[in-house]
């Protein structure tokens, strides 16, 4: 410390609220997504805590029908637009995608802050058919035709989404340019770090499947306006190419969701474990396997919907075979923890229980990708259960780990590791209990998007809502930590967790353009261990 | 008293047993291999707890046998349960002999259920057991999906075309139908019933002679547009009032369009050589958009029927067809 070089990039330049808002950092840009991504997370945890409510018991209890519908709608819409699908890309990735390359920065600093404000324009379209229109009632699946005929604000949040996925879109962009062309000296492909893997693969679904759903909530938007018949039949439409068109996009935004996440779990268990990864070009190469496989499996969201027995085969045997990449990275991180020096801290463990709530996730999707089973099972709690495992389960516990894991080089402090320890067991606790629960019911078929229930799923109903709470408090947990430890945190060191990877070669918090000098790299990112 | 039994829907079906036995073994397996792999991952983090900052650890990047080991279990794993899924699935969507027909319209919120004599109800299907019953379904408004979780099947209803749900119930009782594709307000309150008869009480109920408890509740509909008349009896009516018979004939000779007799279920080739099944979407797409697939031989010049006639009218024209096989 001392001379001006060494000023890190919160002291660094310009003060002020107008020096972030204009900023072309991506560690500020990065902090920004993330205190928008977290807030995100509490707006849709608060409709999810409100749907839970009205669920506790059978009958209306708070709210009448219309209201839960919008309920339900913005829940769904605000985690996966405003949440999930942001969040490890722009806060996480954003943050050390350069610095884990040894870059000075993405290769298009302007871009990256565009794509920052398309998102933030993207949610005040929707924030305006929330607030000042009648909401949206459509599920966030928007399917046709009672999206066209519901008098409800369907274009306003249709036209927020489109501008969303503009922000997705450039940031993929900026990701693959920044990954082929900023590379430090030394930094071959397979010297990358497993989360850039992880980014890289995002980044390709994030350019290829997003214009798609563009170009459907387009169509979708000229039928309710202008009346054009793309998928009303009243008009010559086909009700079922929307669902074919808007799964095109969003079975790939899954992967959007949870590669990112298994790239942060594939940096945090080695690191903890001080062992190198077992079958690192394994984990690479399934990466980028389930980002194209990704894009081949969107109809077994329409197993009932009529499709074809061909188009049904084909899509259940793909499916099934997304198992086996998925498994091959969950079977190579349980055996990079073989002999090493493990580690429990607050990422560790959420990373653990990545391992636990992904591999529920994981083997009920194979259950539903097996045709016969899902003829009972589609649409059902057991669908909403399956999916919450790995979107909460997986892309949103692996983000939590990843905050824990690199909150001293972003914030220059350390956390409370008691309140992580804590947060993470109520976290834990309180997901098991909400979604097993709603795993018995569907298998009992209950019907999702249901504002009443019969009072065979009273019980189960009740134990998911009281283990709402249980997940509140534990993400209640981790914003205090987070928020405290921002500010009264002991200072943290440049390198707290021993880690080999570029990022903690960096001054914590990092300088200005992130390093004194261009690094330069002569072994792999987990080196760790004695070479026989 | 609240219920927290695991499993507490009975099973009602052939498919609905199906499901119970592959459920219960795909359960069993893949909590094996769940608890397996977790276990020896909690078990490291317990062995291989960190003693102090200068541990030393093994440098193990890879090993390719347990790789390959993996990989391979995880893939017999998976196809074993494809083959047997898809088995199953081809079982029941397959048209089985002597299946006993019903017409299935959803509607916001509730469903017609149309039987081939003409009556019809609201939100009440009456099923002989052990019969294959297929039900021909479409829908007058949005999506909905007609579920029954007691069988274990269902399948959405979509406006402007038929889908099909088969099913063959094997145990007397009474079940619910739900909906299960949203479709609005009152998507939770699109409930019906099932009730399975013993084959001998179906036909009674059918000859208007039932005594059963099931009498009182299976009122017909104010919208019975039966008239009286059977469907297919509707239907030669139509094909009368529409002047279908202009260009259709149902005795084979060729008019101006095709002729009825023998059509449904056969294999038609169309203007360009493409060879289709005439099947009740087929026929519902003739009316609809009759340019759209024209037979071999013939000019494009019929008329659309959209718009003029309704679903039911299009049911009732379409037993009629099926009737001249």
């Amino acid at each position: 410390m001392g001379h001006a070089a060494n000023i890190n990039f919160y002291e660094a330049g310009n003060k002020g609220i107008m020096s972030w808002l204009i900023t072309l950092d991506h560690k500020r840009i990065g902090l920004m997504y993330f205190i928008t991504t977290m807030m995100s997370l509490c707006i849709g945890g608060i409709f999810a805590l409100l749907v839970r409510l009205e669920l506790m018991f059978p009958g209306q209890q708070f709210f009448d029908p219309n209201t839960y519908n919008r309920l339900f709608t913005l829940h769904g819409a605000v985690m996966v637009f405003w949440f999930i699908i942001p969040a490890i890309p722009g806060a996480l990735g954003n943050f050390f995608l350069p610095l884990m390359i040894g870059a000075k920065d993405v290769a298009f600093p302007r871009l990256n802050l565009l794509s920052y404000y398309l998102l933030l324009l993207g949610m005040a379209i929707n924030l305006y058919g929330i607030l000042h229109g009648p909401g949206a009632d459509t599920g966030w699946t928007f399917y046709t035709p009672y999206s066209i005929k519901t008098g409800a604000a369907v274009v306003s949040m249709v036209v927020g989404v489109f501008f969303m996925g503009f922000a997705s879109i450039l940031t993929g962009l900026n990701f693959i340019v920044t990954v082929h062309t900023l590379r430090c000296p030394g930094l071959t492909w397979f010297r990358l770090p497993l989360f850039v893997w992880a980014i890289y693969s995002t980044s390709i679904l994030q350019v290829l499947a997003t214009p798609v759903i563009g170009i459907t909530l387009i169509l979708l938007t000229l039928e309710r306006t202008l009346g054009i018949g793309f998928f009303d039949p009243k008009l010559g439409g086909d009700p079922v190419l929307f669902q074919h068109f808007f799964w095109f996009y969003s079975h790939p935004a899954v992967y959007i969701m949870i590669l990112p996440a298994m790239g942060i779990i594939s940096e945090v268990i080695p690191t903890m474990s001080q062992k190198t990864i077992f079958g690192y070009r394994a984990i690479a190469y399934s990466s980028l396997g389930l980002g194209l496989v990704s894009f081949l499996v969107w109809g077994h969201h329409m197993f009932t919907s009529g499709q074809s027995e061909l188009a049904n085969f084909v899509f259940s045997l793909l499916t099934m075979a997304t198992a086996v990449p998925s498994a091959i990275k969950m079977f190579n991180w349980v055996a990079t923890m073989y002999k090493g020096s493990i580690s429990l801290a607050t990422p560790m463990l959420y990373a653990i229980g990545f391992l636990f709530t992904f591999g529920i996730g994981g083997i009920t999707g194979i259950m539903l990708g097996v045709l016969s089973a899902d003829m009972h099972f589609h649409d059902t709690y057991f669908v909403v259960a399956h999916f919450h495992y790995v979107m909460m389960g997986g892309a949103a516990i692996a983000l939590f780990s990843g905050i824990f894991y690199w909150f001293p080089k972003m914030l220059g402090r350390m956390y409370n590791e008691f309140l992580g320890k804590l947060s993470f067991w109520f976290f834990i606790v309180g997901f098991n209990v909400t979604f097993l629960a709603q795993f018995v019911a569907g298998l009992n078929g209950m019907p999702r998007r249901y504002h009443d229930y019969d009072s065979v799923y009273a019980g189960w109903n009740l134990i998911s809502t009281v283990g709402s709470w249980g997940i509140a408090l534990g993400i209640l947990m981790i914003i205090i930590n987070v928020v405290y430890s921002s500010f009264k945190g002991p200072k943290a060191p440049a390198n707290p967790w021993k880690g080999k990877t570029l990022e903690w070669a960096a001054e914590s918090p990092p300088v200005l353009e992130n390093f004194e000098k261009t690094p330069t790299v002569t072994s792999g990112p987990y080196d760790y261990g004695l070479k026989a | 008293m609240l219920s927290l039994s695991l499993n507490f829907l009975p099973s009602a079906s052939v498919s609905g047993d199906k499901f119970m036995l592959y459920f219960t073994t795909i359960f069993i397996i893949g909590t094996i291999l769940f608890v397996g792999t977790l276990g020896v991952g909690i078990y490291f983090a317990f062995k291989y707890k960190r003693k102090s900052d200068n541990d030393e650890t093994p440098y193990i990047p890879h090993n390719y046998l347990v790789e390959f080991l993996s990989v391979f279990g995880i893939s017999v794993w998976v196809a074993i349960f494809f083959i047997w899924g898809w088995r199953d699935y081809k079982d029941f969507i397959s048209p089985k002999m002597d299946e006993y027909e019903i017409n299935v319209i959803g509607q916001q919120w509730n469903w017609q259920i149309q039987y081939a004599n003409g009556k019809t109800f609201t939100n009440e299907l009456i099923v002989p057991v052990d019969r294959h019953i297929h039900l021909a379904m479409t829908s007058k408004d949005v999506l909905h999906s007609f579920f029954i979780p007691e069988f274990r099947v269902k399948m959405d209803t979509i406006p402007g075309q038929y889908t099909s749900l088969r099913f063959t119930p094997n145990k007397v009782g009474t079940y619910t139908i739900y909906c299960a594709e949203y479709c609005g307000t009152s998507h939770s309150k699109m409930i019906g019933k099932v009730y399975v008869l013993s084959q001998k009480d179906f036909q009674d109920w059918l000859d208007g002679v039932y005594q059963g408890e099931l009498a009182q509740e299976t009122k017909p509909s104010n919208q019975d547009s039966g008239n009286g008349m059977t469907l297919v009896e509707a239907g030669e009516h139509l094909y009368r009032s529409k002047t279908c018979y202009t260009c259709h004939t149902t005795n084979g000779d060729t008019l101006i369009g095709p002729s009825f007799k023998g059509l449904f279920g056969s294999e038609v080739e169309l203007i360009g050589g493409t060879k289709i099944l005439a099947d009740e979407n087929y026929i519902r797409e003739s009316l609809m958009d009759p340019m759209k697939k024209v037979v071999k031989g013939f000019s494009p010049t019929m008329p659309t029927y959209r718009g003029m006639l309704t679903d039911t009218e299009i049911n009732q024209i379409v037993a009629f067809i099926k009737a001249k096989r």
